[in-house]
């Protein structure tokens, strides 16, 4: 199942509010400083919605995905089933 | 009675110090254009290593704030290797020096009064938790100057950990060639830390 971790500092939350948004993300957390937003299908957001400026954006995954591949661009992320 | 040892702490950049090729125009840039007062300089033979034939110097350094200083060597009668030529690229940009401010609108005002003395300056760059400019002196030295848009915390020492060691391990083990074999692995760990909170 597409998995995306993320951080809970400022800086990345936008995309958890993102996803909380969108609908059809569970998300969980945070739980030890961090979140995990899951997906049945292909997980993916786009940067309009979180507000990220790009040398934020291409960070944001540091916290580590599961499930199949990642692709990232400046528009949006996802990951693959 | 023994003396206990000092615990060996660090408080803060005392200088960096580069080669410069430059005389004047690294003291009209760090001087008159960014303003920072020339607090001392030493002019000396050598160093005394004579088997070296160490040229000549001058060494000195500019103010840079909370007790810091940038200083430069002039070696007086060289020429410039070109293994200390600053390289283009990216690359290069990593071995750059950053100075602090107290705010996004001091970092502001800096952009300001550098593009004002005709220096080139990147836009302000918001990072995870810093603003930057970025620029360069008459030297090619990347240089940066940097508000911190939060303090770091315990979590961000952690997260941090768990990046490394993820990082190290694909090292170790070889074949680390892209961030998404390491986000994988990354993603291991966190789950781990949240599991057994």
């Amino acid at each position: 199942m597409p998995t995306l971790f993320v951080l809970d500092v400022a800086e990345f939350r936008p995309l958890v509010e993102a996803a909380r948004k969108r609908g059809g993300i569970a998300i969980e957390g945070p739980r030890a400083g961090y979140f995990r937003l899951t997906s049945s299908g292909a997980l993916s957001l786009d940067r309009a919605d979180t507000g990220m400026i790009e040398a934020v954006w291409f960070g944001a995954f540091t916290a580590g995905f599961k499930g199949g591949s990642l692709a990232v661009d400046s528009t949006r992320f996802t990951i693959a089933p | 009675m023994s003396t206990p040892l000092l615990t060996p702490r660090l408080h803060g950049v005392d200088h960096t110090a580069h080669p410069t090729w430059k005389l004047r125009e690294t003291v009209e840039f760090y001087r008159d254009i960014m303003g920072l007062p020339l607090i001392h300089a030493i002019t000396a033979k050598g160093w005394g290593r004579e088997k070296e034939q160490h040229a000549d110097f001058l060494h000195f350094f500019f103010d840079s704030g909370n007790g810091s200083t940038i200083a430069f060597f002039y070696y007086i009668g060289t020429e410039q290797p070109d293994l200390l030529k600053p390289p283009r690229g990216y690359m290069g940009m990593a071995n750059h020096t950053a100075w602090a401010v107290d705010s996004p609108a001091e970092l502001t005002a800096w952009k300001e009064r550098l593009l004002a003395r005709g220096v080139k300056v990147s836009e302000e760059v918001q990072h995870e938790t810093i603003a930057s400019i970025y620029f360069r002196d008459p030297n090619f030295y990347p240089l940066e100057i940097t508000a911190k848009l939060r303090p770091l915390q315990q979590l961000d020492r952690d997260d941090a950990a768990l990046s490394v060691q993820a990082a190290i391990e694909l090292e170790q083990a070889g074949g680390f060639t892209t961030i998404d074999a390491m986000w994988r692995r990354k993603a291991e760990l966190v789950e781990g830390r949240m599991a057994s909170a």
